[in-house]
């Protein structure tokens, strides 16, 4: 089995928990899936189908019940170096007490490839650099909470970025922003998705957010059943709001993961 | 460079960002009168009353009730002859020296037992039992241990202070959410740069809660053993003046303490305004 040209593999991971009662709860039930170089992936599924499980054994946050998870050929044990995550509760993620230009330079400090940059105005270029990636510009003194939820989740997003991922792991990142913040989000990931050349796996409840963002679309069975569509997403780049959002391919394909999520299994 | 910055500065936190000023940060003589402008109509009630007092006292000349600008003549007697600010340094220099120590045990343990679970199963009965007993009641004991000189003194002021800064410091060390602790591994801090750049600024404005409420107790304290021991402080200088019934001289001893503790407690309220400065900018002002 090579590792060449796979980011993420995982092989027949499964998860259990002990629940406050003392009962056995299945997380997950074993899936076995790869994730090629530069792919963007999404998982759906209902809630407690263990998307939001998978993507933490993944980060290496969570440690599986049992199989084996291999990011660039590496078994993971604990966080990967080259994988960054991000929360859906980015409020919480940020550091509330460091500037916004502080949390980034957090990010820079715990790089995955150690930065060479320690004069202070190597610094402080970057961290502008990284907040203009993420439309941003001018907020590096702001604190976190001075800023709107859609751009907290951009500063956690700079953040990521500065520490020079390979890998960005994202747990419903947009679910707690209005409609409109979200699409801007989306296509920002999208830009920052293909000018990294990123890895990166996405997991939400919203079967348009996965179709519009990804090259594949995994869904999950309810209660932790596993793997059950695992759908390539073949429409154009770059994606548009609307142009992709109303193609044929699109709307088909979104009636067919609908399907599959609600039929009564 | 910005509160901010000292305050990771102080903590041993390293270069932060210190980049160009932004917005304007309050300074000191601002910061001071803002906390008395927000306190404006409950220092006229003070003044109301003393006004009172001084009229009550000036109509109707009461022994044990002097009026205040006879106390204040006294006082001022007093500190032009030394004694009253030497009582004063005294009791300070007391108050000090088993706050610091009490800051250092408070800090490490309580943030420690937050922490570490070990270090919480050892000391949790311990502290919980101890913390239970009314420092008056090992007076005696520690009379008895250390005679009535500073050590005997510096260790009730520290006793007093420890538990306050402990509980507290332990409460902030347990307030880092799931979701902080998960970040701090995805960015691959080990254990201590967790510590450090999480765990302690997030426990922070609990540790400084505790040090204010501390910084009450031990005034408190540092005064009464000045008394206990009768030989030093501004505790001493009350008995004493209380003991050749001179009023005047108890009661400017007794202002000179309520002074004291007002202004270091609106010292410490506007370092913690400073160093916490991220948690007011989101909500109102209080």
């Amino acid at each position: 089995m090579t590792s060449e040209g796979v980011s993420i593999r995982v092989s027949a991971v499964s998860k259990r928990y002990r629940s406050a009662r003392g009962e056995d709860v299945t997380g997950l039930s074993p899936v076995s899936l790869s994730i090629a170089d530069g792919t963007f992936v999404s998982i759906v599924g209902r809630s407690g189908c263990g998307k939001s499980t998978l993507l933490r054994l993944v980060a290496g946050l969570e440690a599986p019940s049992g199989g084996g998870i291999a990011v660039h050929g590496s078994p993971v044990s604990r966080p990967p170096d080259s994988v960054r995550y991000l929360f859906q509760n980015y409020g919480e993620s940020l550091l509330p007490w460091r500037t916004v230009g502080g949390n980034i330079q957090f990010g820079l400090r715990h790089a995955y490839r150690r930065s060479i940059l320690t004069d202070r105005a190597g610094i402080g270029a970057v961290i502008d650099e990284k907040l203009a990636e993420v439309g941003l510009a001018g907020t590096a003194d702001r604190y976190p909470s001075e800023l709107s939820g859609g751009m907290q989740q951009r500063v956690a997003i700079a953040r990521a970025l500065a520490s020079e991922p390979q890998i960005l792991l994202l747990d419903e990142p947009f679910s707690a922003v209005d409609a409109l913040s979200r699409a801007n989000l989306q296509d920002l990931l999208l830009r920052i998705w293909q000018s990294h050349a990123l890895t990166i796996v996405f997991v939400t409840h919203d079967i348009d957010e996965a179709l519009y963002l990804s090259d594949r679309v995994l869904v999950l069975q309810p209660n932790g059943g596993g793997l059950q569509m695992d759908v390539d997403v073949p429409l154009p780049r770059p994606r548009h709001q609307i142009e992709t959002r109303r193609a044929p391919a699109f709307v088909e394909m979104r009636s067919d993961i609908l399907k599959r999520v609600l039929a009564p299994n | 460079m910005s509160s901010h910055d000292e305050a990771a500065g102080r903590l041993g936190l390293g270069a932060l960002s210190k980049r160009s000023p932004g917005p304007a940060r309050p300074g000191v003589v601002l910061l001071a009168r803002r906390y008395f402008t927000s306190r404006a109509f409950g220092w006229s009630i003070v003044l109301l009353a003393l006004g009172a007092w001084q009229i009550a006292s000036t109509l109707h000349r009461m022994p044990q009730l002097p009026p205040l600008t006879d106390i204040g003549a006294v006082w001022l007697d007093h500190v032009q002859n030394g004694d009253l600010v030497a009582a004063v340094l005294e009791t300070l220099r007391i108050t000090a020296i088993g706050y610091a120590f009490a800051t250092v045990t408070g800090v490490v343990l309580g943030f420690l037992m937050g922490r570490v679970p070990v270090v919480w199963g050892g000391a949790e009965p311990v502290v919980e039992i101890l913390r239970q007993i009314p420092i008056t009641a090992l007076l005696p004991l520690l009379i008895l241990y250390l005679g009535i000189g500073d050590s005997f003194k510096i260790v009730i002021v520290m006793l007093a202070a420890t538990f306050p800064i402990l509980l507290n410091s332990y409460a902030g060390a347990r307030s880092i959410s799931k979701t902080m602790a998960m970040t701090a591994q995805t960015f691959q801090l080990n254990w201590i740069q967790t510590q450090i750049e999480i765990g302690l600024p997030a426990a922070l404005p609990y540790i400084l809660v505790g040090m204010r409420q501390a910084l009450a107790v031990t005034l408190v304290i540092a005064v009464v053993t000045g008394m206990l021991a009768g030989n030093s402080g501004i505790g001493y200088f009350i008995l004493e003046a209380q003991q050749v019934l001179d009023v005047k001289a108890l009661f400017a001893g007794i202002f000179t303490i309520a002074a004291i503790g007002y202004v270091l407690n609106a010292l410490f309220l506007m370092v913690e305004q400073r160093l916490t400065r991220w948690r007011s900018l989101g909500s109102a002002r209080h």
